[in-house]
């Protein structure tokens, strides 16, 4: 029982399809009409050395991120600790802050004119050990959907007859590995196909490649084709999760079920504090402290909005533009993947996944590829664009909250609803909206956040004259003005977490404390 | 009127209704009586409209309800679990469901307590599904259910989760409702007693079959098989 109209969900579906589908089917048509010889498809050295630099990163960024993550969860869940819901807190802002912010941090930090270590950031480690703390949230907060949702009866009824030690492995374990192998995928996906860090700490992998290949020699085939293999593997992973996943929820938004209970730890409490404490420290208070001490006093902010008051605006601007829409368009199709019948609900479900296979540097291939025409000159020349291109990136995030949402509403609600003789607008706004209002807001939230923070399409689809803050700070980075580079780094971390801050105002005014 | 005609539906292969028909007149109270799983909500949302029968065809009032939607076949429906809307208070819940052209707001706040008043409901009007208890929810949800003036009334096991005081009390309000309004009732339930306390005719059911469709009366006194005589006890 779906109560979105067809017709709703048709100009969904198109929209969808323009804006997400179209310009990769142009690039891979164009880039395969136009190919020379089946053996271009052949890998060559180059391309052997790409692959390993990007397995290295992928498959030790996905261990680094489980070591750090997993622990963590498990703590927040099972253990009595103090300040449990502030590392739950602080275990999602790693997730917004983007990666290339805290590479810019410890790269001040560890190098010459920081602490002057002799631990070399440029390499293959300091790519896994950044990403990793910047992608060990998809773990922790996936461990923990899956911690929360097994029923406490099953350990309890194990703990009468085994120790905790075999209950984990045994009973808790195995019911959870889904959402810990779902989060390593995540892990994995992600780290492969980013192009910041790798580009600042000189590694090449193929984003990086893919970048250069479009960007100085404008070779959009080799780029097409250089995405290949990256897109395979990444949409074989994709498939292997969403098999092992089926419907189950993505996150848990609360650690309510066990908020007021957990073993006590005993000996081993202190050192499980300073574990959490440690990941909170090192993943997002130290870099954004390094950023804001480095930025200066507040006159340089001043300096920063003077200079970069467009890009500043042009960021919130497109931000809350292209969540709106990613909320607008996302949340009829995770109405698809929850409600529909088995054959659309799994076509959608697997066509949403598609945006987190294709790299930033790919998409932006792409869009240029199909608006890049007289006839559509209003949109590649001006800021749509990058709106189009931030709402493809980011849509995937939109559907799976609000499917992951949608899926918590009991059905039948929304069949009694469907019995009523209204209108659809009177459904939406009286039942449909109120019962998910928070799936929305959590959903616009997320976008707005991935959208403030988005660099690799951005900086091949912005047109001249227009820029936004992440482009900004990467052009005055290569400039060497750090100063001014830090302190816009604050303004973007401001930014991207302004609509966190206003939602838990304004949760904490209409919930005082009791 | 409903009337069921060689209905047939499977789901993932599974057949869960082969070959269903009956009919119950309009006015009259239809229990469906089965074991647990045998199909009996299925064939509900089937009237309803939620699910599209495979094959065969279902008749509301005399006309072939196939294509309509749900909210376009006059229909009211109380869940098993009730599916009261919990952000919604009580009266908001009703309110809802009436014909907007029908009422001015003035006869709506009117039909709300009147509405509340048959189900002995009035002073709960302001508070929300969570602040009721389970009787007190079952009546709001039979209030909604009449709410839009439905022709038909479908009931899914409403009274399952009440103790016993509660549900007989219920069934005396359904059983009073029913002869006001003279609606057409299809309820189900899986319990013997509770059948033939409310229904003018009983079907029964057993792995998505019906094994027996006629009055109450002859059911007891001339089951069809073996397993409506252990089934009802007789």
């Amino acid at each position: 029982m779906n109560l979105f109209p067809r017709p709703i969900l048709y100009c969904v579906i198109a929209f969808f399809f323009i804006i997400v589908l179209l310009p990769l089917l142009v690039m891979y048509y164009e880039a395969f009409a136009s190919l020379p010889s089946v053996s271009v498809l052949l890998p060559d050295k180059r391309q052997m050395i790409l692959l390993a630099n990007s397995l290295i990163i992928g498959i030790g960024t996905t261990l680094g991120s489980f070591a750090a993550g997993f622990p963590l969860a498990f703590l927040i869940s099972r253990a009595a600790l103090p300040f449990k819901r502030l590392f739950f807190g602080f275990s999602f802002i790693p997730l917004f802050i983007p990666p290339y912010l805290n590479t810019i941090g410890w790269v001040k930090l560890i190098g010459p004119s920081g602490l002057n270590l002799s631990f070399n950031l440029y390499g293959h480690a300091g790519v896994i050990l950044i990403m990793s703390l910047a992608y060990f949230p998809f773990i922790t907060l996936l461990a923990l959907a899956g911690l929360n949702s097994v029923d406490p009866r099953y350990e309890e009824a194990a703990s009468l007859v085994s120790s905790p030690r075999k209950i984990f492995r045994s009973v808790t374990l195995p019911l959870i590995y889904p959402y810990l192998i779902s989060g390593m995928i995540f892990v994995f996906v992600f780290s492969i196909s980013n192009y910041s860090v790798p580009d600042l700490l000189r590694v090449n992998t193929y984003p990086v490649e893919i970048f250069t290949q479009f960007s100085a020699f404008y070779d959009s085939r080799q780029a097409a084709l250089l995405s290949l293999p990256l897109m395979v593997v990444t949409l074989i992973l994709i498939l292997f999760q969403r098999h092992y996943m089926g419907r189950k929820a993505y996150c848990a938004l609360n650690t309510q079920r066990r908020a007021n209970s957990g073993s006590n730890f005993g000996a081993a409490k202190i050192p499980a504090l300073c574990y959490c404490a440690g990941i909170v420290l090192f993943s997002s208070v130290i870099p954004v402290s390094i950023l804001i001490i480095n930025a200066g006093p507040w006159s340089t902010y001043l300096t920063a909005w003077k200079t970069a008051h467009s890009q500043i605006l042009n960021t919130v601007f497109l931000a809350a533009a292209s969540a709106t829409i990613m909320v607008g368009i996302g949340f009829p199709l995770g109405y698809i993947i929850q409600r529909a019948g088995k054959t659309a609900s799994l076509t959608v479900d697997i066509l949403s996944l598609l945006p987190f296979a294709v790299p930033g540097a790919v998409l932006g291939i792409g869009l240029i590829k199909l608006w890049n025409r007289p006839a559509t000159n209003f949109i590649y020349a001006t800021l749509l664009v990058v709106f189009f291109a931030h709402t493809a990136r980011f849509i995937a995030f939109a559907v799976r909250v609000a499917a992951a949402g949608i899926g918590r509403v009991p059905k039948n609600i929304e069949e009694a609803a469907a019995l009523v003789p209204k209108n659809f607008l009177s459904l939406l706004g009286r039942i449909i909206f109120p019962l998910n209002k928070k799936t929305i807001l959590y959903a616009w939230i997320v976008c707005f956040a991935f959208s403030a923070g988005e660099l690799e399409a951005t900086l091949l689809v912005t047109p001249a004259g227009e820029a936004t803050l992440p482009i900004r700070i990467y052009t005055l980075l290569h400039y060497g003005a750090y100063k001014l580079v830090f302190s816009l780094c604050v303004i973007l971390i401001a930014v991207i977490f302004l609509p966190f801050l206003a939602a838990l105002v304004i949760k904490t005014k209409r919930s005082p404390a009791v | 009127m409903i009337e069921l005609k060689s209905v047939n539906k499977s789901f993932g292969g599974r057949e869960i209704l082969r070959n269903v028909s009956f009919r119950v007149e309009k006015g009259k109270k239809m229990v469906l009586l089965g074991p647990s799983g045998c199909g009996k909500t299925t064939i509900l949302r089937l009237i309803a409209g939620f699910e599209k029968p495979d094959t065969g065809a279902i008749f509301l009032n005399g006309t072939d309800a196939d294509g309509r939607a749900p909210r376009k076949r006059n229909i009211g429906l109380v869940f098993q679990d009730l599916a009261l809307w919990p952000h919604m208070s009580i009266k908001d819940n009703i309110s809802f469901c009436l014909k907007d052209s029908a009422y001015t707001l003035k006869k709506k706040g009117e039909k709300i307590c009147e509405l509340l008043d048959l189900v002995g409901m009035t002073k709960h009007i302001g508070c929300y599904p969570a602040q009721l208890s389970g009787g007190e929810q079952q009546r709001a949800a039979l209030a909604r259910a009449l709410a839009s003036k439905p022709e038909i009334l479908l009931l899914d096991e409403p009274l399952s989760d009440l103790d016993l005081m509660l549900r007989e009390e219920l069934q005396g309000v359904i059983i009073d409702l029913q002869k006001k309004l003279n609606i057409t009732v299809l309820l189900v339930t899986h319990n013997q007693d509770e059948a033939f306390i409310m229904a003018d005719s009983i079907t029964v059911i057993k792995e998505g079959k019906v094994e027996q469709s006629a009055p109450a009366d002859e059911i007891r006194r001339r089951p069809a098989t073996e397993f409506v005589k252990r089934f009802l006890r007789l």
